[in-house]
């Protein structure tokens, strides 16, 4: 049976650095950091009081029409990105043909705001609770709402992997565009999880950085001397279509996606396992019928924690071999801090940006090196390139859930 | 205090771990008695909301078992008392 290629045509992202991926993109090639000291709550007795918040944007004004009140904060950033991913005037997608689409949301916490907002108006201060909880706070809101928004008649779905969530949405639109149920999905991961209780459970897994005095210099990916990741909200979202319709309609292509694998270490519910992850990157290499030698980028999961960071080093090693030594890897979290479930669609968008640019961004805050940590991490600066021909994007979550995707540039 | 410190842990450990008190007595580790990273980080988190203090990652390595768990408490309170 015939295949067909699935091309990338249009991106989104919301960042703490702002709406829109240029805001982003001149910040991190400039290797900025956007964690701060909270502002949204009181920290209190926090362990941790740092995060990459999302502050100072009018949903009002951008979503005019809407009744957001009645939203979750996790669906109001979902619509705004997507939003963002069809203002390309160069997309020539018809309304037709965008209805015939879907929509696979990936996140870790989902519509936890509304749920914790409402628990502590019925418990802690005995209110009555909302009306409207039921809808505004069902963790398939946001995929929901997208499609009334945008008059979206597929597939619809909301993913939950943790930390890999947004990349197995992308993953799983590829395939459904690959294999010729779709022609056009949008595909991409959200989160919206910086509450006192969400920050106060993580630090009772000791897996968060408590680096408050430094917080730009908090999330230190690969470097020795990490203390864990940094909290982030934020979503990515991209348009992924049957890549020969794409052409037909000669509508700029930033992307291939070409290769997916994904995996489950059935093994720990939070302590991962390399082999997986380096079936998971295998696997992807060979849907794309790419071998190492093919590969000029890995962006890595990279959160900074302990363990993560030398088990992702460990996987990246098997999958790969003596290559992966010559390989540029980066973290990206180490400037955006950890997004969650949005994390593997915000962090493929850039990687994108970095095969357009010719350039590939840094890992920051790396100072000193780990002898567990032992590749080419790209410290500090980002740095020009010839071209990236192809890169690997990985995403690894609680709960053992491994994705990995290859891309491809498309001037190849 | 320091019996009402040791007593207090014997059974936060014995509850969390859902362990045997006497074999916690005798176990060389938490991990002798089955438990695994995440059991420890449950210990770790309920010691701290149990007494208020803090244990920094640094000081994991301190609390192996139970006697190690009471000597570190001890020290923590008296230096809370103290502050």
């Amino acid at each position: 049976m015939r295949k067909n290629r699935v091309a990338v045509t249009g991106m989104s992202a919301i960042t703490p650095f702002g709406v829109g991926i240029e805001i982003a993109w001149e910040k991190l090639i400039k290797g900025h950091s956007c964690i701060r000291q909270i502002q949204a709550f009181e920290t209190g007795n926090l362990k941790t009081k740092i995060a990459g918040e999302i502050l100072g944007i009018d949903y009002n004004e951008h979503l005019s029409g809407l009744d957001i009140h009645n939203l979750d904060s996790c669906t109001i950033l979902t619509l705004l990105t997507v939003k963002g991913l069809l203002e390309n005037k160069d997309l020539g997608l018809t309304s037709g043909e965008l209805r015939e689409g879907g929509i696979i949301i990936g996140t870790g916490f989902g519509t936890i705001c509304s749920k914790e907002e409402n628990f502590i108006r019925v418990l802690a201060e005995s209110k009555p609770m909302f009306p409207l909880i039921i809808p505004r706070a069902m963790d398939n809101a946001p995929a929901s709402e997208a499609a009334i928004y945008l008059g979206l008649k597929g597939i619809n779905q909301t993913i939950f992997t943790a930390c890999s969530s947004g990349l197995n949405a992308i993953g799983n639109a590829y395939r459904l565009i690959k294999d010729g149920y779709e022609n056009v999905m949008i595909a991409g991961g959200v989160d919206t999880s910086i509450t006192k209780y969400n920050l106060e459970a993580w630090s009772k897994l000791r897996v968060v950085s408590t680096r408050n005095h430094d917080p730009t210099g908090a999330s230190r990916p690969f470097s020795k001397g990490r203390d864990g990741f940094v909290l982030s909200d934020g979503a990515g979202f991209l348009l992924l279509e049957n890549y020969d319709k794409a052409v037909e309609r000669q509508v700029p292509i930033y992307a291939e996606i070409i290769g997916f694998g994904a995996t489950c270490d059935a093994q720990h519910i939070t302590a991962p396992s390399f082999q997986e992850q380096a079936r998971a990157i295998m696997l992807a290499l060979k849907e794309a019928e790419i071998t190492a030698d093919d590969v000029d980028y890995i962006s890595a999961h990279g959160t900074a924690t302990k363990l993560n960071d030398v088990i992702e080093t460990k996987a990246i090693k098997a999958a790969l071999g003596e290559k992966a030594y010559a390989i540029p890897i980066s973290s990206l979290k180490s400037q955006i801090g950890h997004t969650i479930g949005a994390a593997g669609a915000i962090e493929l968008i850039f990687t994108i940006q970095m095969m357009l640019n010719n350039t590939i961004l840094p890992t920051i805050n790396f100072e000193e090196r780990d002898d567990e940590c032992d590749l080419n991490y790209v410290p500090n600066k980002a740095i020009k390139v010839g071209q990236i021909r192809y890169a690997i994007k990985n995403s690894f979550g609680f709960g053992g859930n491994n994705a990995s995707l290859a891309i491809k540039n498309p001037r190849l | 205090m320091k019996k009402n410190v040791k007593d207090a842990l014997i059974q936060l450990i014995a509850d969390t771990l859902k362990v045997d008190k006497n074999a916690l007595l005798e176990a060389s580790s938490l991990q002798d008695l089955g438990a695994d990273s995440l059991a420890v980080l449950e210990v770790l988190a309920e010691i701290e909301d149990k007494f208020g203090i803090s244990i920094p990652d640094e000081d994991i390595n301190k609390i192996v078992n139970l006697h190690e768990a009471v000597a570190y408490v001890e020290k923590k309170l008296e230096i809370k008392d103290a502050g």
